[in-house]
């Protein structure tokens, strides 16, 4: 069978699966009414969160972002991971005795103030929206390539798709969708991970093997390491050494952390934290969770850097008419361009960016060809020795094939993309449509409105933000990672410090909260659009305050609004007395002491 | 005839030679509004099928207003009993203009002998038919006398006196006029002094006859309005134990409606239960009288009586039951800890006897050392009178269901801290308690507690809602109904989640009542639901119960052994009855996405 029939039914079978499973979970009619502890295992409850942790940008963009920018992109790792952790033993456990589903709805009831509410519930819709618009543009790769289709078509191929999964299906709720959506992508994303760490190693786990010594053609070990082989093969090329960073550790460590605090906000992994309802299992899942998550996360560094070897080996200075097949496929949906400069016929891969912008053909490969049969581009060349440009995106995905791995592990990546996108874009995409929905127009603009209108408010929000997140999966604004960076840096710096205070100290009033959110969301907001949009000439590291760039200004935003916050909140008057009395509580593990306080 | 009906039951039972056989032999006719199709008394030489219209079925012998028996739409058959008996009991009359299938009589007499199963249903159709009318017969309420009888039918002038009259110009009065309790006014406000009354202020209490009549009486009154359904006075009265209520009419006494007085409008032997109920001062009578509950289900029934109804007053009779035997078996001085009623019982919607769910609240200060062998001997007394054990021991035999309301309170707590444990089924028990005798101040302030730390927790309140969705809706992905050979599950499938669904809103919401239908009303006014859904959704949960019940009953009367509890054969209903469920299991679908909404269960 060829690559494209394994991929329709991989793909399909996996649908399949998710579709059978929440029907089989549903239609049970021999279960009990009620079912103690809701009948989930904490292992399952884990995988269930993992998948929801683990998006397209995990699964595709991230090992891509790594082999490419080699030691700079372990802040991403750093940044999620550590978030996931602050999540799930800093705010989760106390949110949960809160008893509010929602963050919006926490800042609202515990600042006793619609205009904190409102400000949180803006955040939170720009946080979901950045991160779905990256979903759709990964589920439209996904897509473009193995339905051989251009990106965009693909993009609204993964529309339809997200549209009827999170609206329609009701699937999301089914721990064991999730479960089985786990498994597809982990064993996609690990199944090459190991073929080609024993390939290129003879390590079996990739995680061991990206500390190993490579080995040469005839499968004998080389005795060089291949973190130093990797070195050696970018910097002959004209590339930075792939494990000595280009950022200064004092901005590594304002983006790590901007990353932390802004994902440790993320909404739609903290409800999956409530749906367990006993607090032990929900600690146990949430450890599950993590170790589901390091799997993926540990071999992405290894699958980065066995990529970024791999590639070089098989397309640098090779003839493109003697290029392996992919090469032409990826070419076809729009992510590979290759301009020949020097006129030899031969690819060179080297530092820097081949022409300017993102690849625009200039017709179909039929209609235009050019004297090698590439597709040509209309993009003005730049004038270094650099002639292809690949998308990061594509990495994890064109992997198996550019290690020549068998069809099959081919077809199954594609699932394992597929179920990465899906599960966190119907989770966002609900957070989304509750926020606007039930935080937005119910709570604060419009408290008339009645079930019925709030049911098809929910609705429509979700097709508008599958539309506009779909249009910026088509027409990335090309500052995706900005945009990323912004998202997060604004949760950050405006609801990180409220949530965290607002469980930890119970003399944080109104004033303080709303004070310190718009103080740390004007600083960075102003940060961001004068480094990014008014004066992009100045963004280096040394106009920057303190050398902090402007995807690490999140970080100092956040400490700006704690001091105001704390310092405004001692000059005003204190917080209601019941307010108060529930912070002091929330700390407190219910059923411990309680029968003796009463 | 074509394909669809064939395939409809009983006609599905017939083997492929009697179709063909069928198919061949009919012949269809045309009616126009108010042709009479087949009159009664008649012979008829076809059975009828209708394929479009509908036809009414007459009873020409009733007075008018009360003729008609029964509708019979697309897809239903009639006059085939008539065919069996030889001739038609009733009238059926064309209500539009009808089409129908003629099946010769002939041809359905030999079907009827040469297919068995097919045969068979008319056989049990004729019998149940029979039946049912001599229930009616006995009875003596037709169905339309027992569903539309209004308070003002039966109502006597109200004997007003000044309140400055004496005990005895009261007994004079009532002497005088032949009746059992006089009314005194205050300006606005009226009090009621009855027979009894008078005897115990005499007798018991020694007042003088000069006593004035103000001082005896009582001004607590049960009241009615003279539209009310009779049968809703004869509820409230049987609730309150009290023999009459005060008719009032924007604001003044019109008229006073007497226990006896409406026993002998209905004089009917199915009201006489609650009488006996009532009378019964040992064990045994009360045995007796509990007895006799399934049979006035039945009756209930068959004469077509609402739904709403029937369960108001099996609910206010199962009460006075407990009370009573609560009265016989614990000691008088303890009488005031409060005895509820849960689960169905406690939602006031259980119409044959169902398990005993259970518990006991005790006064904060109430000293009652034998209180669990009181307690055993209580659990065992109510089996005695029919009620079955709780599988799950919710009784107050098990002392987990007992103590006093500081305990309770703690349970509460306790319940709700522990929502992946038995908590939130204990809590979901608690939530329809309804107390039936003692002191039900007890159980609101056991409720204040539930309320307060439940309603307003969110994550709780989504574990407490989330098994609305454990069960899929019985309609497949085009939205026509399932049906699949052993019949949808009516209760996991529509009953569950409906009644669940406004269980977890009321408590939401705070809303002290129990029946699912109440609780609709207050949802509406507390504004959390549109009037015009909450309607439909009453009336799809008296649809559903009404289904339910009638497989109950049909079990057990020992048919259709084949069928599980609360499945509904889907082949079985007529197009009619099916569409009403398919439009019922519709609204629940709605209702589920909703719910799914109010309590973040899509996550």
């Amino acid at each position: 069978m060829d690559i494209q029939t394994l991929t329709y039914l991989f793909v399909g079978g996996s649908f399949a699966l998710y579709i059978g499973i929440a029907i089989w979970s549903r239609a049970g009619s021999t279960k009990d009414f009620y079912v103690a502890g809701g009948g989930v295992s904490p292992i399952a409850n884990g995988a269930a969160t993992a998948a929801d942790w683990m998006s397209a940008a995990s699964f595709i963009s991230m090992a891509g972002i790594i082999a490419y920018s080699g030691y700079d992109a372990s802040v991403y790792l750093m940044g999620w991971t550590g978030g996931y952790v602050l999540l799930a033993m800093l705010l989760a456990p106390y949110l949960r005795k809160f008893g509010k589903f929602t963050v919006p709805d926490f800042i609202g009831d515990r600042y006793y103030s619609n205009v904190a509410r409102t400000v949180a519930v803006i955040c939170v819709i720009f946080v979901s929206f950045t991160y779905v618009a990256g979903q759709m543009r990964g589920t439209g790769i996904v897509f473009a390539r193995f339905l051989e289709v251009n990106v965009n078509t693909g993009v609204v191929i993964g529309m339809a798709i997200v549209f009827f999964y999170a609206v329609l299906g009701g699937m999301k709720g089914i721990t064991y969708t999730q479960v089985a959506q786990y498994c597809v992508l982990i064993f996609a994303f690990l199944v090459p991970a190991v073929f080609l760490s024993i390939m290129m190693t003879g390590h079996v786990l990739p995680q061991t093997g990206f500390g190993g010594t490579v080995l040469d053609a005839a499968g004998n070990d080389s005795g060089v390491y291949l973190l130093h082989k990797l070195d050696q093969v970018v910097t002959d090329l004209g590339f930075t050494e792939y494990t000595e960073g280009s950022k200064s550790t004092i901005d590594v460590f304002f983006i790590a952390a901007a990353l932390m605090c802004g994902t440790a906000g993320l909404p739609h992994v903290i409800v999956r934290f409530f749906t367990v309802p006993r607090v032990k299992d929900a600690r146990i899942s949430a450890g599950w969770a993590l170790f589901f998550i390091a799997l993926l996360y540990t071999s992405a560094p290894a699958v980065g850097a066995f990529a970024r070897l791999n590639l070089i080996d098989t397309v640098n200075e090779t003839q493109y008419t003697e290029l392996p097949e992919w090469f032409y496929n990826w070419e076809n949906s729009g992510l590979i361009g290759w301009v020949d400069k020097n006129g030899d016929g031969a690819v060179q891969m080297r530092a820097g960016a081949p022409f300017e912008g993102k690849p625009t053909y200039a017709g179909s490969r039929e209609e235009t060809k050019g004297s090698y049969g590439e597709r040509v581009l209309t993009n003005a060349p730049t004038d270094n020795s650099s002639e292809v440009y690949i998308d990061r995106d594509i990495i994890v995905l064109a992997n198996p094939e550019i290690g020549n791995l068998p069809a099959w592990v081919i077809a199954l990546v594609a699932a394992g993309g597929v179920a990465a996108a899906l599960s966190t874009a119907a989770g966002l995409l609900l957070v989304i449509s509750s926020a606007i929905s039930h935080d937005l127009l119910k709570k604060t603009l419009m408290p008339g409105i009645n079930e019925k209108q709030e049911l098809l408010a929910a609705r429509g929000a979700a097709v508008v933000a599958i539309v506009i997140a779909g249009y910026f999966g088509i027409n990335p604004p090309g500052f995706v990672a900005q945009v990323v960076a912004f998202a997060f840096g604004l949760a950050a710096a405006s609801f990180f410090p409220v949530i965290l205070m607002g469980i930890f100290y119970k003399r944080m009033n109104k004033e303080g909260a709303i004070a310190g959110m718009l103080v740390g969301l004007i600083f960075t907001f102003s940060y961001i659009v004068f480094f990014k949009f008014v004066s992009p000439e100045l963004n280096n590291a040394e106009h920057w305050l303190l050398g902090v760039s402007p995807e690490g200004i999140g970080t100092f935003g956040m400490m700006l609004n704690f001091a105001v916050a704390f310092a405004v909140s001692r000059v005003t008057a204190p917080p209601p007395e019941h307010i108060q009395h529930i912070v002091e509580d929330i700390r407190i593990p219910r059923g411990a002491g309680e029968a003796s306080a009463h | 005839m074509i394909d669809q009906e064939l395939n409809q039951y009983p006609f599905s039972q017939l083997g492929e030679a009697g179709r063909r056989r069928l198919q061949e032999g009919t012949d269809l006719a045309y009616y126009e509004p108010d042709d009479i199709i087949l009159d009664a008394a008649s012979t008829s030489d076809s059975v009828f099928l209708v394929h479009k219209g509908s036809v009414a079925e007459l009873d020409v012998n009733a007075p008018d207003g009360r003729r008609q028996v029964g509708v019979y739409a697309a897809g239903d058959l009639f006059g085939a009993i008539s065919v069996l008996n030889g001739q038609s009991r009733y009238r059926f009359r064309a209500e539009q203009q009808t089409l129908c299938y003629l099946i010769p009589a002939g041809l359905f007499r030999e079907l009827c002998e040469s297919e068995v199963e097919f045969g068979r249903y008319f056989s049990q159709r004729l019998a149940e038919k029979n039946q049912r009318l001599a229930e009616r017969r006995e009875g003596g309420v037709t169905l339309a006398g027992f569903m539309l009888a209004r308070v003002e039918a039966c109502m006597r002038e109200p004997l007003i006196m000044p309140e400055q009259a004496t005990v005895r110009d009261a007994v004079t009065a009532l002497k005088q006029h032949g009746v059992d309790s006089v009314l005194i006014q205050h300006q606005q406000h009226y009090a009621i002094v009855t027979k009894t009354d008078l005897l115990t202020a005499l007798v018991m209490s020694n007042q003088s006859p000069d006593t004035r009549l103000a001082e005896v009486a009582e001004t607590e009154l049960v009241t009615a309005r003279p539209g009310d359904y009779l049968f809703a006075a004869l509820t409230r009265m049987t609730r309150h134990k009290v023999a009459r209520v005060v008719v009032m009419e924007k604001g003044v006494a019109v008229g006073v409606v007497e226990l006896t007085d409406v026993l002998s409008f209905f004089s009917s032997r199915s009201y006489v239960v609650g009488l006996e109920i009532e009378k019964a001062d040992t064990l045994e009578a009360l045995q007796l009288a509990s007895a006799r509950l399934p049979d006035l289900v039945e009756t209930l029934m068959a004469q077509g009586v609402k739904m709403r109804f029937a369960m108001d007053l099996l609910a206010a009779l199962n009460g006075r039951l407990m009370s009573k035997a609560f009265e016989m078996v614990v000691p008088g001085d303890q009488q005031r800890a409060c005895l509820m009623v849960m689960g169905s019982e406690g939602r006031g919607e259980q119409i044959l006897k169902t398990d005993q769910d259970n518990g006991l609240i005790l006064g904060e200060h109430q000293q009652w050392s034998g209180c669990d062998q009181d307690m055993q001997r209580f659990t065992r007394t109510l089996l005695s009178l029919g009620y079955p054990p709780c599988p799950g021991s919710v009784m107050v035999s098990n002392p987990q269901w007992t103590g006093p309301v500081s305990r309770w309170q703690q349970r509460v707590q306790d319940w709700a801290g522990d929502p992946g444990g038995k908590g939130l089924l204990n809590l979901t028990i608690l939530t329809d308690a309804h107390a039936v005798a003692g002191d039900p101040g007890l159980l609101e302030t056991v409720r204040d507690t539930l309320f307060s730390r439940c309603s307003d927790d969110q994550l709780l309140m989504a574990h407490f809602a989330r098994p609305v969705l454990q069960f899929a809706t019985p309609l497949n992905l085009f939205g026509s109904l399932k049906k699949p050979l052993h019949g949808i599950d009516i209760k996991k499938g529509a009953l569950f989640p409906l009644v669940h669904g406004v269980r977890a809103m009321a408590l939401q919401c705070r809303i002290r009542e129990t029946s699912t239908l109440a609780r609709l009303d207050k949802l509406v006014a507390a504004g959390a639901m549109e009037p015009g859904f909450a309607e439909d959704l009453g009336e799809a949960m008296e649809l559903f119960s009404e289904l339910r019940l009638s497989r109950q009953l049909a079990k057990l009367q020992g048919e259709d052994e084949t069928v599980e509890d609360n499945h509904i054969v889907v082949q079985q209903l007529s197009s009619l009855e099916r569409d009403v469920l398919r439009d019922a299991l519709h609204l629940v679908s709605e209702f589920k996405q909703r719910l799914s909404r109010r309590f973040h269960l899509e996550y």
